[in-house]
């Protein structure tokens, strides 16, 4: 037992009735139902009581008056007692009084007549008959108290204490006033008391009468006393029995098809006032046929709300009937949201009603499970159906290459690699399919799904969202880039095994397919992009990406490289004049409209790294492959014109070969000097074009290796030309030099002999001559540039030819010796002449051959003929 | 109700009376010594009641305190309370330069309806947690305290600062007064207001 409650606080301390009184104190229990009493001024006021704390109540005063004590009683401590006292009073509805209540005013505002009636009735008499109006000044009450406890100044009290009547009412009246009342009062008594008997006088003849009556009354009881025994009554209830039974036989059958019918009513009535219940089970098949499952849910769950707790047999049967239906609904709906394909809506629908329908296992969660799976089965079925489609294909395909005459035309038609459409398709059911389950996931994580959903399936649900992005890449993978694959993997297979790039597929031009292909995956990116994806699925798909653009850039490269290596096939030796340079065949400009190209496609689809993509220029080994294969490009060049130089031994026609070599010749500088150096510049602009960002970058890592490569190319061209020009000089030079000696010989001459003089030149040295224009003429004709390295080795060649004639020759005769010292002369000055078109160092150089031949020749005895016949020689 | 026999065994009463303009924290002054809780919300006191034991240096006694209502539309029935106190806590806002303007005014009343200018009467400056808010300086506060001749004490009934300490420094006030009374005029005081209304019976 705790201690008993006590009040130390009041607040207010005093009011009219239902003032809301704050009560604090200690021990006020230990909760609401520990309060069992509360009694403010005598009055119970537990009903109002609010427990707050075991220190504070709030309540609101009774109709107690004056000031009391508040007592609180507990279960707990018991009575308890108060500090504080509470005080309440009664506040006089007067007609300046704030009120709620109407008050009737008439009497009060009543004039004349009326006037009479108000002090009776609103105010008391004073009993010592004294006017109040003097007692202005009224006697605290509260002092009044503390002099007469328990007792007051009330009238009608029992614990009226007159002291207290005077002290409040006349504590101010002189004592004579006062004897003054008292006598008042004893006059009235004294009235009072004769009163009584003043009354029995006026009436005494009722008075009789009243007597009379009663006397007959007590003759006639004891007349029937007599005549009926002591219990006067008992035949007369004996009768009222009998006629009750009666009267009950006589109802009775009337009663109980009442009874009937009421019954028959009650259900009809029943029948109609639960129809909804009743019509239940069919409406609920109704709307699950029409397919209305909102209209199905509410309609159950207000029938479950409304009847859920019945007790009634009928009902409950009822109710089972239609949870029966509820359950079908629900095997139903959780079987079709396993359906596929459908819509993000109406999977969300299906999913909210499942959750209305208060399904057991969470089925948001069931519906992105199926949903995953299905993307994958989705991205599998895709891959089977276009390998199983590829192997008959290839089957056929060996059998064309047995019979090459039949078929031939469907293969050819067959113009889209069955891989890309694969790609495309794959791409188009991933964007298709994947963003629902996204979106699905997100939906349910969102908790926008109408279920709580699952924070530690978070995880999970990443984990499917990369599986499916890893099987979409690994797939795409296995078509494109095999290699990239891990070939250990146990799961290697499940991505399909494609062939190899087969030859027709190759012929095709793999590349512009990959370009295609990687297109088609960067739109995918793009869409998933939008997506708000976890980093790992993007980078996922950003590393295919990566890959996939590395390869296309080495196939588009090598394509490139093989394509102008074939370039030799196309050539058509039709020329071109160019101003700066001379004659040229279109092989140099379509080697580097290729090339150039080749490198914008390069550029467009590789290397413009797009939205979150990494910047292949970043990555060392790319760019060293890029390196590599930029050399390969421009080396299979000059392979492809030195295969035209080697190419044509078996060909006919020498004058064509001379003339292919010289053009290949020209081509070869022109590519050199023109083509080549513009490549540094073109390759740069067009690789860097958009990277001036990472120029530092390219320069520290890459440029220069570049222009190495461009280097080695120039020298491999170089080499080329070399040889093209070993080439072109044998064609050239060995018929010229071969028919000097007999030439010189021809009419069996000899040097030794006595010539006579002429004034010309011999026809031999004519003919060197003539052979050299020739020469010179052809190749001025293609590229004036070459003129002077040709033809300084021509007259080398000439030169050495004929230093070993003379040098063979025993004796010269005198007439021999000037004949050859005219012709030498000759020789050099029509050399000389051409030379002057050149520079004047290779003048030089070409009167240094013939010297030698000079030397062999004895000195001249008449020099001045031979001037005579110079002369004549040039102007011939 | 409790007789009168019992009353007369309690410990001595000291009355005190809570008085100052409305809102200044003499409810939540007296809470916090009767019951140690702050009230945050605020509701405009009519009269409240209150009394409880105390220790006073040793001696039990009850302190009697009477929560009185600051606005001025109670202005007319304070007159009354004010005749029943034995001492007086009158309180203001240091946050607030009108509710020590105030403090003048009910001074003046106190010492009307006391008629008397020597009771026992604190100054008190409450919410002195509020510092940064504060409008009314301690200078200003103490000269006006000196002037009457009464202490001032500041206090936070939030952090219960010297919310103690007035109640005390007043009770031992109106203890040592008492003391006084009764040696000048032992035989009169209170005994003999009962004759005189004896007498008028």
């Amino acid at each position: 037992m705790g201690l008993p409650p006590i009040v130390t606080g009041v607040s207010p301390k005093e009011g009219p009735p239902g003032t809301r009184v704050t009560i604090r104190g200690e021990n006020f229990g230990s909760g609401p139902d520990d309060i069992i009493g509360l009694i403010i001024c005598n009055s119970d006021c537990l009903l109002s009581a609010e427990w707050v704390s075991s220190n504070k109540i709030v309540a609101r005063s009774g109709p107690g008056k004056s000031k009391g004590d508040i007592v609180i009683i507990t279960k707990s401590g018991g009575k308890g007692s108060c500090t504080v006292q509470f005080r309440g009073y009664h506040e006089t509805i007067g007609p300046l009084k704030e009120s709620a209540v109407w008050v009737d005013e008439s009497h009060l505002t009543g004039l004349g007549r009326h006037r009479a009636l108000i002090p009776s009735s609103y105010q008391q008499d004073d009993p010592l008959g004294l006017s109040v109006e003097n007692a202005v000044k009224k006697y605290p009450e509260e002092e009044l108290q503390e002099l007469f406890p328990e007792s007051n100044g009330e009238l009608g009290s029992e614990n009226f204490s007159p002291s207290w009547f005077l002290l409040q009412h006349h504590h101010s009246t002189g004592f004579d006033d006062l004897k003054a009342g008292l006598s008042f009062l004893k006059r009235r008594v004294e009235a009072q008391k004769e009163g009584q008997i003043s009354f029995l006088k006026t009436h005494a003849g009722s008075v009789i009468e009243q007597m009379d009556t009663l006397m007959t009354l007590k003759k006639v009881v004891e007349e029937n006393k007599t005549k009926y025994g002591p219990d006067m009554t008992a035949s007369l209830e004996n009768s009222i029995l009998s006629a009750k039974t009666e009267a009950g036989r006589l109802f009775d059958d009337v009663l109980k098809r009442k009874e009937q019918a009421d019954g028959t009513r009650n259900a009809l009535g029943i029948l109609q006032r639960f129809r909804f219940l009743f019509h239940l089970p069919s409406t609920l098949d109704k709307n699950i046929q029409k397919a209305d499952y909102d209209l199905v849910i509410n309609d159950y769950a207000r029938a479950n709300a409304l009847f859920g707790q019945t007790e009634v047999q009928v009902f409950k049967r009822v109710l089972q009937e239609a949870e029966q239906r509820i359950l079908n609904l629900r095997e139903m709906l959780q079987e079709k949201l396993q359906q596929y394909p459908a819509s993000l809506e109406e999977q969300k629908k299906i999913i909210r009603n499942l959750t209305n329908l208060e399904c057991p296992n969470d089925p948001a969660w069931l519906c992105i499970a199926g949903q995953y799976k299905h993307c994958s089965q989705i991205l599998f079925q895709c891959k089977d159906k276009y390998l199983i489609k590829s192997a008959p294909s290839k089957g056929k395909r060996s059998n064309n290459l047995l019979l090459p005459s039949s078929n031939s035309a469907e293969s050819s038609s067959n113009t889209t690699p069955g891989r890309v459409t694969f790609l495309e398709e794959l791409n188009d059911r991933f964007t298709s399919v994947f963003p629902e389950l996204w979106k699905l996931g997100q939906a349910y994580f969102a908790g926008e799904l109408f279920v709580r959903a699952d924070t530690l399936k978070k995880e999970e649900f990443k984990k499917m969202v990369l599986d499916v992005v890893t099987i979409f890449s690994q797939l795409i993978r296995a078509a494109l880039i095999p290699h990239t694959l891990d070939r250990q993997s146990p799961h290697r297979a499940q991505f399909g095994i494609w062939q190899a790039f087969s030859g027709i597929f190759s012929d095709h031009g793999i590349g512009s397919w990959f370009v295609l292909c990687l297109r088609t995956v960067r739109t995918c990116y793009a869409e998933l992009l939008t997506l708000d994806l976890p980093v790992e699925a993007l980078d996922a798909i950003r590393d295919l990406l990566h890959d996939l653009r590395v390869h296309c850039m080495r196939s588009l490269l090598m394509q490139t490289a093989e394509n102008i290596t074939h370039l030799a096939s196309q050539e058509n030796w039709k020329l071109e004049f160019i101003e700066s340079h001379g004659s040229i065949t279109q092989l140099p400009h379509i080697f580097e409209t290729q090339v150039i190209e080749c490198l914008q496609l390069v550029k467009e689809t590789v290397f413009q790294s797009e939205q979150r993509e990494t910047n292949l220029m970043e990555n060392a080994s790319v760019l060293n492959d890029l390196n590599i294969l930029v050399q390969k490009l421009l080396f299979s060049f000059a392979r492809s014109t030195e295969r035209l130089a080697s190419s044509d031994q078996d060909h006919s026609e020498d004058s064509t070969r001379e003339m292919k070599l010289l053009l290949g010749l020209s081509n070869c500088q022109y590519t050199m000097l023109h083509i080549l150096p513009s490549f540094k510049v073109k390759l740069l602009t067009t690789i860097l074009f958009n990277f001036s960002r990472l120029k530092e970058h390219w320069n520290k890592l890459g440029y220069p290796d570049l222009s190495a490569a461009i280097q080695a190319a120039r020298d491999l061209l170089e080499k080329t030309e070399e040889r093209l020009m070993e080439a072109y000089l044998e064609e050239k030079v060995e018929p010229l030099i071969g028919i000097v000696e007999p030439s010189m010989y021809a009419g069996r001459f000899d040097w030794n002999k006595n010539i006579p003089i002429t004034d010309d030149i011999r026809p031999y040295c004519k003919e060197i001559i003539m052979n050299m224009i020739a020469v010179h003429a052809e190749v001025a004709q293609v590229s004036p540039s070459l003129v002077p390295r040709i033809l300084e080795r021509v007259v080398q060649e000439v030169a050495a030819e004929l230093g070993r004639l003379f040098s063979c020759v025993n004796k010269f005769s005198d007439s021999g010796a000037l004949q050859a010292s005219a012709d030498i002369s000759a020789l050099s000055r029509a050399c000389f002449n051409v030379g002057k078109n050149s520079n004047k160092t290779r003048l030089q150089q070409f009167s240094n051959p013939f010297s030698e031949a000079a030397d062999m020749i004895p000195p001249l005895t008449t020099p001045d003929s031979i001037e005579y016949d110079f002369k004549d020689v040039i102007d011939h | 109700m409790a007789s009168k026999a019992t009353k007369a065994a309690q410990p001595v009463v000291h009355k005190v009376i809570m008085v100052g303009s409305g809102g200044v924290g003499k409810s939540a002054l007296t809470l916090q010594f009767m019951y140690d809780e702050f009230v945050e919300d605020y509701e405009p006191t009519k009269a409240d009641s209150y009394r409880k034991k105390v220790m006073l240096d040793g001696e039990e006694v009850q302190i009697d305190i009477l929560d009185t209502a600051g606005q001025e539309d109670y202005a007319a029935i304070r007159d009354n309370y004010f005749r029943s106190g034995e001492g007086f806590l009158c309180v203001f806002s240091i946050t607030d330069d009108d509710s020590f303007q105030a403090t003048q005014e009910f001074r003046e009343q106190i010492l009307r309806v006391k008629n008397d200018e020597n009771i026992s009467f604190l100054l008190v400056g409450n919410k002195c947690d509020l510092g940064e808010r504060r409008k009314v300086s301690l200078e200003e506060a103490q000269n006006r305290a000196q002037q009457w001749g009464v202490p001032y004490i500041e206090t936070s009934a939030k952090t219960r600062e010297h919310v103690d300490k007035v109640f005390f420094d007043l009770m031992r006030d109106i203890r040592s007064r008492k003391m006084d009374e009764t040696k000048t005029n032992p035989g009169k005081p209170k005994p003999a207001r009962k004759k005189l209304k004896c007498a008028i019976l």
